[in-house]
């Protein structure tokens, strides 16, 4: 030993001891017994194979791990859930990446510097909680629970966090919904009560044969599918439609028609793809709704587009075809034409006459057919609810809705999992506030700020881009009980989600989380970051919660399959380092409230009642299934037909039920996790079509869908006799009790009530269909779209495998060089990958990129791998490398979603790539919201290219 | 050398605890007693260090707090930490934590009858836990020593020597290097040196 080591040693004696130790004086090790050693000795090396869900992926899939040592070793698809038949994609087969990268969140940590400064220290999960919990008990005191607003970013394991917030006593939580697509299932829930409407392309189904017993039935029925902005090829969160869209081409002929201004992966495989101008959408459905009306000929067998018997499962056609009918009489001030005739629709889609009129024919005469429009087109634009609300009359007046082969509405046919454990019941507490002198009493759902707000009344899924407004300026309660109650925003909750990136544009964003009051301090008092993940939303935040990543928590699929299926998304292994369980954190925090003197939170609503996260998924799945017994084939013909079903599917098959008839219910035994655990991880229901349709008989059945009537509803408000009907009625009632106040959003429109039936407005920063844009269109000459990059998403850029795959022309091998750890597949020895660190050569590793068309381009003086800069006409621009390809329409650039500009470093690679990556979201007119429920336009902009 | 060995017991000591946290006051208040005019004998990191506590001795709290953010920056986050404390990201091929290398640490935990407290959730291979490992097994070899029992304090001392010159000598080095080459405060800057020189 060196002698300088002799010296220090005479000290560090006396410094080293004075730490607190343990018995056995050891901090982080234990002695374990002999037997135990020997366990863990005869465990070590053992596979154990576990049943679970993607849900690093909105898609989530059914997934077996092969847990080894605690360690996740191996990732297959799970081949008992029809979702995905045993498939795992690449960003399936990639979790790993994701739960043991070293980039991830693993201790709680409070903010030291400024907010955005990036500085934190470590701090006990105790100190959090009780910082959370002193300034949730301050702000309950001085402002009301109301001003507290909990966003749960991804819809996954949101429940735990909703219970929570509920509890407290504000109605203001959300997911990620508000910010996916809201305009594009508008027409769905309006009409029928539910939400996306796919193909029936998923199989293997399980169906009632007519011996009785039930099959797996794999035969494809779908002879056309017309995919509008929608891409299950690339970006897919319904994952069985890449592989039954080609299995529909191959096996039944299916012909495939793409509705897109980008050549996408599905578009390039389809047998025709049009290309119409962006946001342009609701133009080619009218125009196709008034061909089909205008054309059809119940005598001519190839004019026979119109499946008239709709008119016995809906109601208020007649006022929908005269409310459309009645603008083809208008003129449209932009090209002086007749709303919805084929000249007008080519004028302003820039499609010609004959491409529309052949996609109408085809649509109208080939049956069975789905047409289907996605989060990239209705969804993104501003008046994305005309598009979805003709889509939906599109499909039902042809009789293609719920037929084997047609289109399904996904949401009214998927098993429910919304136990009570989702504590939507503590919304309806009683509550008082002093209005303008006045005591007043309401539930805490009326402090709703946006369903009672002053601006979108309407927004079911709540509007969560409008946010930042609410931090600068509070909300101000319009209707309901609480009219005329002002109250700020004063803490943020953020789950899972990363909305200062995303949830519009983030300049807006970060200027209200740093806002600051007079006094100098943050308007916005407590912002806390609850994530598995690094993401920007991070470096914001006060608090930061560390979750357990999907792997290491467990909850229920979030799925939309063609029937009922539900399965367990198993804990395969434990949090790794010192991140919680939504469960836990749930107790935790709820029981620092109460200590804190808050009564709403008692131990018999959480933490005695949930002692692990099994409970509450127990109670999640305690309506499982929850639909009605209805269809052809009816899947239980041994039960009364209406009846609503619950429980396992051997207890149903086998009669181990009860029937209550009076609540319409036959109830098997309750599914369980351990049911679940015991089944490959999933249970499934029968299938059936027709489901509005009485089995042996063609009348309705009164139980589905779900609206006010139980029929398919061409209007939306309307009376009969003394009752009154339709999806709009409780918003316009709304409106009414508060003297005709109109909220702000439709006020934007000229429209003073929501509409009874057909009703049309035109979109934003689109010049070529709002006349109020015309002046803008030379100095910006192209309209900018975006589009997800599946694999790639705000949330999983940080797995160096998923950019090795490039993906249309927004993913691009466009890289500078650098070095990497690549896996490569190895077919030979016990590990399936091993990973070597290879040098990337620039332009050999996708990142996000600006894909526009090469005559633009050309026409620009702009090369391919060039860097330019994008502006829109309020001055924000991005900076990114041009993809041009043949494969966009000319006037469009494309960009992905969130693949460009990443500034966490969390991000590990994407963050390297951030000065010349676009942020398409950079670009987003932040005022743009879309009128009924405050979506963002994130697909309305124009912009001007020049090079950097 | 049963002597040596004591005497390290309380290096490890140290070092085990200031990788597992960021440092308690009272070891900083201990280190601020030690006299700084030891002439060149000490060691340059451990020197370091004690100087590093004596220049701010007058406003310790706030440096106190200061090193604590320093520790979440270095060794946790939630940017990316420049010297991530685990094995395995810096002796596996995809650089990734719970990696093959991990369960070889746990492996040589299991052979001398320890296993990690939290296990699975905090991976085996933590700079702290190591150094925590090694603690414990010259602990061991000492009081085997002492009770007689030679030839079992001999194979655990084999034990500790192929830990330390078979595993943590493999990576500590390329660790510290990050330490030292990512921060500005001589704190650590000193824990770095003191590290690697121990294991030479």
């Amino acid at each position: 030993m060196q002698v300088s080591r002799r010296v220090f040693l005479k000290y560090a004696g006396a410094v080293s001891g004075l730490a607190a130790l343990n018995k056995t004086g050891l901090l982080s090790l234990e002695h374990l017994s002999p037997q135990e050693a020997e366990a863990m000795q005869t465990a070590m090396g053992k596979y154990e194979v576990k049943y679970t869900a993607d849900a690093m992926c909105p898609a989530e899939c059914g997934m077996e791990m092969w847990i080894k040592d605690g360690k996740i070793a191996k990732i297959y698809g799970n081949k008992a859930v029809p979702m995905n038949d045993g498939i795992a994609c690449a960003k399936g087969a990639s979790g790993q990446q994701l739960v043991y990268s070293p980039y991830r969140l693993k201790y709680p940590m409070i903010r030291v510097g400024e907010r955005g400064s990036g500085k934190f220290k470590r701090v006990t999960w105790s100190e959090a909680i009780d910082h959370i919990g002193q300034k949730l008990t301050d702000i309950k005191k001085k402002y009301g629970a109301e001003s507290v607003i909990m966003d749960c970013g991804d819809v996954t394991d949101r429940d735990h966090y909703y219970r929570l917030f509920f509890a407290y006593g504000t109605p203001n939580c959300t997911e990620h919904g508000a910010i996916c697509d809201t305009p594009r299932r508008h027409g769905p829930k309006l009409m029928v009560g539910g939400k996306r409407w796919e193909p029936d392309v998923m199989r293997p189904q399980l169906v009632r044969q007519p011996d009785g017993s039930l099959k797996k039935d794999y035969t494809y029925k779908t002879k056309l599918i017309v995919y509008n902005g929608w891409n299950p090829f690339v970006a897919t969160r319904i994952f069985y439609e890449n592989r039954g869209t080609v299995g529909a081409m191959v096996e039944n002929g299916c012909k495939v028609v793409v509705i897109d201004p980008s050549l996408s992966n599905t578009a390039a495989k389809a047998d025709m793809w049009l290309s119409p101008r962006a946001g342009t959408d609701g133009d080619l459905f009218g125009a196709m709704l008034r061909y089909i009306l205008e054309n059809d000929n119940q005598n001519d067998p190839d004019r026979k587009y119109i499946d008239s018997s709709f008119k016995k499962y809906s109601v208020g056609w007649d006022d929908f075809e005269a409310a459309f009918k009645s603008w083809w009489g208008k003129k449209d001030p932009v090209n002086g034409l007749g709303y919805f005739s084929l000249d007008w629709a080519a004028d302003r889609t820039g499609l010609s006459k004959k491409q529309i009129e052949d996609l109408s024919h085809l649509f109208g005469i080939t049956k069975p057919a789905a047409l289907v429009w996605g989060m990239q087109s209705p969804g993104h634009h501003y008046n994305g609810y005309c598009a979805s609300i003709i889509g939906v009359a599109l499909n039902v007046i042809t009789g293609n809705f719920d037929v084997p082969g047609g289109v399904i509405d996904t949401e009214l046919v998927k098993s429910d999992k919304g136990g009570s454990a989702t504590g939507k019941d503590f919304k309806k507490k009683k509550v008082k506030r002093v209005i303008d002198g006045k005591e007043v009493e309401g539930e805490v759902e009326h402090f709703h700020m946006d369903l009672f707000g002053s601006k979108y009344p309407a927004a079911w899924d709540d509007a969560v881009a409008d946010y930042p407004n609410a931090f600068k300026e509070g909300v101000d309660i319009r209707y309901g009980p609480f009219r005329g109650h002002h109250y700020p925003i004063k803490a943020y909750i953020l789950r899972t989600g990363n909305s200062v990136l995303t949830g519009s544009a983030p300049h807006k964003w970060k200027d209200a989380i740093l806002a600051k009051d007079a006094k100098g301090d943050y308007k916005l008092e407590l912002y806390v970051f609850i994530d598995t993940l690094n993401l920007e939303s991070a470096l914001y935040a006060d608090v930061i919660l560390p979750e357990a990543s999907y792997a290491e928590r467990q909850s229920l699929s979030d799925i939309y399959p063609s029937h009922q299926v539900i399965y367990n998304r198993d804990a395969v292994i434990k949090p790794l380092h010192e991140c919680k369980k939504p469960t836990d954190i749930m107790n935790m925090l709820a029981k620092k409230l109460n200590e804190l003197g808050d009564a709403d939170l008692k131990g018999s609503d959480f933490w005695e009642k949930y002692k692990s996260e099994e409970d509450f998924v127990n109670e999640m799945l305690a309506p499982a299934p929850g639909r009605v017994n209805v269809g052809t084939p009816l899947p239980y013909p041994q039960y009364p037909e209406g009846y609503k079903l619950k429980g396992t599917p051997d207890s149903l098959e086998k009669g181990e039920v009860t029937i209550d008839n009076e609540k319409k219910e036959v109830k098997g035994k309750p599914v369980t996790v351990e049911w679940l655990r015991n089944n490959n991880g999933v249970a499934i229901w029968p299938m059936s079509w027709y489901r509005y349709r009485k089995h042996n008989a063609d009348e309705p059945n009164k139980a589905f869908p779900n609206t006010s009537t139980k029929l398919i509803e061409f209007r939306f408000d309307w009376k009969d006799g003394d009752k009154r009907y339709g999806g709009y009625k409780s918003y316009n009632e709304k409106i009414e009790k508060a003297g005709g106040e109109v909220p702000k959003g439709l006020k934007e429109v000229g429209f003073d009530r929501f509409p009874s039936t057909f009703f049309w407005f035109e979109t934003k920063w689109n010049p070529y269909t709002n006349p109020d844009y015309k002046k803008y269109e030379k100095d910006f000459p192209f309209q900018l779209i975006c589009g997800r990059v599946h694999h790639s998403m705000s949330g999983t850029q940080m797995i160096p495998w998923l950019s090795e795959i490039k993906t249309e022309g927004t993913w691009q091998p466009m890289n500078k060089e650098f070095e990497a750890d690549v896996p490569e597949a190895m077919p030979m020895g016990e590990e399936p990958m091993k990973t070597m660190k290879m040098k990337f050569k620039a332009n050999t590793y996708s990142v996000g990129t600006i894909w526009m068309n090469t005559d633009d381009a050309k026409k620009a003086g702009i090369k391919n791998g060039d860097l330019v800069v994008v502006e829109n006409p309020l001055g924000k621009s991005t900076k990114g490398k041009v993809f041009a390809s043949g494969g966009i329409r000319p006037g469009v650039i494309k960009i992905g979603f969130a693949t460009g500009g990443r500034f966490s470093e969390g991000l590990g690679p994407a963050y390297k790539t951030r000065d010349y990556t676009p942020s398409h979201n950079d670009l987003v007119d932040p005022d743009v919201l879309s009128p009924i429920m405050g979506f963002p336009g994130y697909a309305d902009m124009i912009v001007k290219v020049k090079k950097a | 050398m049963i002597e040596e060995l004591k005497e390290e017991l309380h290096i490890y000591n140290l070092l085990r605890q200031l990788f597992l946290k960021e440092p308690s006051k009272e070891i900083i208040l201990a280190l601020s007693e030690i006299p700084s005019d030891e002439g060149g004998e000490n060691d340059p990191g451990f020197k370091l260090m004690v100087s590093a506590v004596k220049k701010n001795k007058d406003r310790l709290d706030a440096w106190l707090e200061e090193l604590a953010i320093e520790y979440a920056r270095l060794f946790i986050g939630p940017q990316n930490p420049p010297a991530v404390p685990y094995s395995s990201f810096y002796l596996s091929e995809s650089h990734s934590l719970m990696s093959d290398e991990t369960i070889d640490v746990r492996r040589r935990y299991l052979e001398a009858g320890m296993a990690v407290k939290e296990l699975y959730s905090i991976p085996d291979d933590h700079a702290g836990i190591e150094f925590e490992f090694v603690y414990y097994l010259t602990q061991r070899i000492v009081e085997l020593f002492e009770k007689g029992e030679r030839e079992a304090s001999t194979r655990l001392y084999e034990t500790r020597s192929d830990f330390i010159e078979g595993h943590m000598s493999e990576w500590i080095p390329l660790f510290t290097n990050k330490i030292y080459g990512s921060t500005t405060e001589d704190f650590y800057k000193g824990l770095s040196m003191l590290s690697s020189s121990f294991l030479q």
